[in-house]
């Protein structure tokens, strides 16, 4: 850690200091913020083919590497989602999931064009009462979401198998285009970190 | 003088006309950006919408809150109790038409006449599409995070607590399974109160398995053959195959080989130790490092998952298994004693699907793991091979 040399500021909190603590610091998170998290990140890495090189990367740019260190500890923080195969009992501590939050936003970010137009793209089939099917960019994304999505999740799992179509995943990648949307903004951080504790706390 | 202030995005302008406050004025025009500290007119205007939604302070506040919990109730899924923190009625409310579409309506007769909306039930009404509302969202953080304009505005970003929370189920659709559960049980209970309670006859062993042999009640094992036989059996090919190792006929639970003896027309389907030892030194293994990690831990908790009884063994069981590209078990071999001997304690025959050989040894890839059951209920699984393509790296 940088903390010993004056001149720069200990970096890795910086990133994360806006948002605030929603439990006791010592709390893990509870299940729903795990399972939110790495589905967007899923989302994420459905949008942009380097998406899962650029999660690690945006975590050096961030300063973030106190907290997920490399390949190896994201994929153990990403497996705390229950619904993974291969899910691990491990818990998720506040801090990594301030981290995970802050990059998932600032991915987002970076893909904020690609998302309104996607989300502009479907809004407009669906006025013309077409499936998402028409549009090379949309189907791309929907198709490249559910095959990570089914290629990770486990299928015995009842959460999973809420998801048995193509619709239902379907309507889950868009839901989670659209709040990617929201990460995008002003306050995105921060309203993601809120969100993920809603009806969480006591 | 007048200040105006505006936060523009593609679909959503918020005009913003008020006064700052003199005593800063000075400093601030130094600076050249004054504070705005009262507010006299807000306006929204949306892309496609002829009229702006308009308003005083409390237009603005009221739009705060509303458009900050709807937002938010987007993000979570966790509905937000509607209602301002002052207790009034909410002039603005938002409401989800469609995935895709959202409905803003605004109380006009409340907002001192200033309300774009002249209709007669005084509501002013849109559809707004997520980008459009999401251009709402971000023109109101925008607003908020300048600190030249209204700084005593901030935006409440607290999660809703648990008691706040309201399901997203309805009543009926979470009363549907426990009344569903209810009614079966009370109709199995009718069901079986008709079925006579069976009746059991406590007999001598001996006499049951000839009983049964003449009536035939015990299909598949050949008359003459008696339990006790089955051991020596030369009519067994699976059996005599098993045993690589001599001590392993003679270790195998009784009811094992009954069991075998039972099945014996499927045991055939079956391939023997040798088979799979050749499908294991001729398939083509699966090198990707990627996969092999995915089949691991897939393979770990199937077997894991299947494995609920505790352990009868005081050793180690070491399994070589044969897994497809799909993760089906396509075959596994003993690599210790014990593993035979203990062999119908784990569940890996129960997971084996058998496929045809001929279909698989031709080039359908193959990845071996090692799966060691421990007597402490812990099992491990690793690549036979290690990592092939992490040799060929370094």
């Amino acid at each position: 850690m940088q903390s010993s040399s004056p001149p720069v500021p200990v970096s890795s909190p910086v990133a994360i200091t806006s948002l605030p603590s929603p439990l006791a610091d010592t709390a893990a998170c509870p299940r729903r913020t795990r399972l939110h998290i790495d589905l967007l990140l899923l989302a994420i890495e459905a949008l942009d083919l380097g998406g899962s090189e650029a999660l690690l990367k945006t975590a050096k740019d961030l300063e973030l590497q106190g907290i997920i260190e490399n390949r190896v500890a994201l994929w153990r923080l990403r497996s705390t989602n229950p619904l993974r195969r291969g899910s691990q009992r491990r818990s998720m501590s506040l801090d990594e999931a301030r981290a995970l939050v802050v990059i998932t936003c600032h991915l987002a970010k970076r893909l904020t064009v690609l998302i309104r137009q996607l989300l502009l793209e479907h809004q407009r089939l669906v006025e013309k009462d077409l499936s998402p099917d028409h549009h090379f960019r949309l189907s791309h994304y929907l198709e490249r979401f559910r095959a990570h999505f089914r290629s990770r999740m486990n299928p015995k799992r009842a959460g999973v198998m809420a998801y048995s179509t193509d619709e239902k995943l379907n309507d889950l990648a868009l839901s989670l285009l659209s709040q990617l949307l929201f990460c995008t903004g002003t306050s995105g951080p921060q309203r993601l970190w809120s969100s993920l504790f809603d009806g969480e706390i006591a | 003088m007048t200040i105006q202030r505006q936060y523009s995005l593609p679909n959503c302008r918020l005009v913003l006309e008020g006064w700052g406050d003199g005593a800063s004025a000075s400093s601030d025009f130094m600076e050249g950006r004054p504070v705005m500290t009262i507010l006299t007119n807000a306006e929204c205007h949306f892309s496609g919408q002829e009229k702006p939604l308009s308003g005083d302070r409390e237009f603005l506040e009221n739009l705060i809150v509303s458009v900050n919990q709807y937002a938010q109730q987007m993000l979570s899924g966790v509905t937000h109790p509607i209602g301002q923190k002052s207790g009034a009625a909410p002039l603005i409310h938002l409401s989800q038409t469609d995935p895709s579409h959202h409905r803003l309506t605004m109380q006009g007769a409340q907002t001192n006449g200033k309300a774009a909306s002249s209709d007669a039930s005084g509501e002013n009404q849109m559809v707004l599409s997520t980008v459009q509302l999401f251009d709402l969202v971000e023109a109101i953080d925008q607003m908020i995070a300048d600190a030249q304009t209204l700084p005593d505005l901030y935006l409440d970003l607290t999660p809703v607590p648990k008691r706040g929370a309201v399901s997203q189920e309805p009543v009926t659709s979470r009363i549907i399974p426990a009344a569903l559960g209810v009614s079966g049980l009370a109709i199995a209970a009718i069901a079986l109160f008709f079925i006579p309670v069976p009746e059991f006859e406590i007999t001598e062993p001996e006499i049951q398995t000839e009983e049964s042999l003449e009536n035939g009640l015990t299909p598949g094992v050949e008359p003459g053959s008696t339990p006790d036989s089955t051991g020596q059996d030369p009519e067994e090919p699976a059996d005599s195959s098993l045993s690589e190792t001599p001590s392993s006929d003679a270790s195998l639970p009784d009811e094992a080989s009954t069991d075998e003896a039972g099945t014996e027309g499927a045991d055939t389907d079956i391939p023997s130790q040798e088979e799979i030892e050749e499908l294991f030194t001729t398939a083509t293994p699966i090198a990707d490092s990627d996969q092999l990690d995915d089949l691991t831990a897939e393979l770990r908790e199937t077997i894991v998952d299947a494995w609920n009884q505790p352990a009868t063994f005081e050793e180690n069981l070491e399994y070589r298994v044969g897994v497809s590209e799909d993760g089906q078990i396509v075959g596994y071999r003993y690599a210790n004693d014990a593993a035979l001997t203990y062999a119908n304690d784990i569940p890996l025959g129960d997971l084996t699907v058998f496929p045809s050989l001929d279909s698989l040894s031709e080039d359908a890839p193959i990845a071996q793991f090692r799966v060691v059951f421990l007597p402490s209920g812990v099992v491990e699984v690793s690549p036979w091979y290690g990592r092939l393509g992490d040799d060929g790296d370094s």
